[in-house]
């Protein structure tokens, strides 16, 4: 009787397999760069335009990098809706 | 279970029909046997067996007709299945590559505004650094936040 059971969960559970794989898509190549370390001020510097310069481009770098998240928000929420739209 | 698929898969329709046709004509028959009394000679010693061979092919034609329009609608199932995953991922596709060009053309306006705001700062370099110069402990400062650790005396 044992046995018996064994073998109709097995068959119902085989029977009931769906034969249609899925995967999450791959995040696209750019949003799968890291967000690169702020720039430092060279030692010694007294010009205020060169700080001013490393300013700009951390700020550059931020902007950036915000970007790359919201990219990514973005684009996992679209990919979710898509991927939960096939019942 | 695989074995079953593939002899119902195999089989073609009119089997099951047939089977349970000749089922269900042969259990009239055994059972009516006394209302035909031409054939009852020939047929009489063996209706214990046509009973039993009758009640097996109906019982087998009905079973594998329901295991048939039941795999069939299972197959209707995973082909509609198949149809939607092949439209998200063609949709995923696209999606992925509006981000991809969005990404590009952004990334390119914040490398022109660096640019472009360089380009004002070294033009304007001499005037800002004759109005200032800074002491070391202001740039120490300021690297300390860029790398995010505490300097503070």
């Amino acid at each position: 009787m044992k046995y018996l059971l064994m073998i109709l969960t097995a068959l119902i559970i085989t029977s009931c397999t769906v034969p249609v794989n899925r995967s999450f898509p791959d995040l696209p190549k750019s949003l799968t760069q890291e967000c690169l370390d702020l720039q430092i001020v060279p030692k010694g510097t007294i010009k205020l335009s060169e700080i001013l310069i490393v300013v700009t481009t951390n700020y550059s770098q931020y902007h950036q990098c915000r970007f790359e998240v919201e990219s990514f928000q973005q684009w996992h929420k679209q990919q979710k809706e898509i991927f939960e739209s096939v019942k | 279970m695989w074995f079953l698929t593939w002899l119902v898969n195999w089989t073609p329709d009119f089997v099951f029909h047939l089977m349970i046709i000749i089922g269900a004509i042969g259990i009239l028959v055994s059972f009516f046997m006394n209302l035909l009394p031409s054939i009852v000679p020939l047929i009489s010693p063996y209706k214990t067996l046509i009973q039993i061979i009758s009640i097996a092919l109906l019982l087998c034609g009905t079973w594998f007709e329901g295991f048939n329009t039941n795999n069939k609608v299972w197959e209707a199932k995973v082909k509609d299945l198949q149809e939607q995953v092949a439209i998200s991922e063609k949709k995923s596709t696209e999606a992925n590559d509006k981000i991809e060009y969005v990404y590009v053309d952004r990334i390119k306006v914040i490398k022109d505004t660096q640019t472009q705001t360089t380009n004002n700062i070294k033009k304007d370099a001499n005037e800002i650094d004759k109005q200032c110069n800074v002491i070391t402990e202001a740039v120490d400062i300021l690297n300390s936040s860029a790398t995010n650790q505490k300097s503070f005396k």
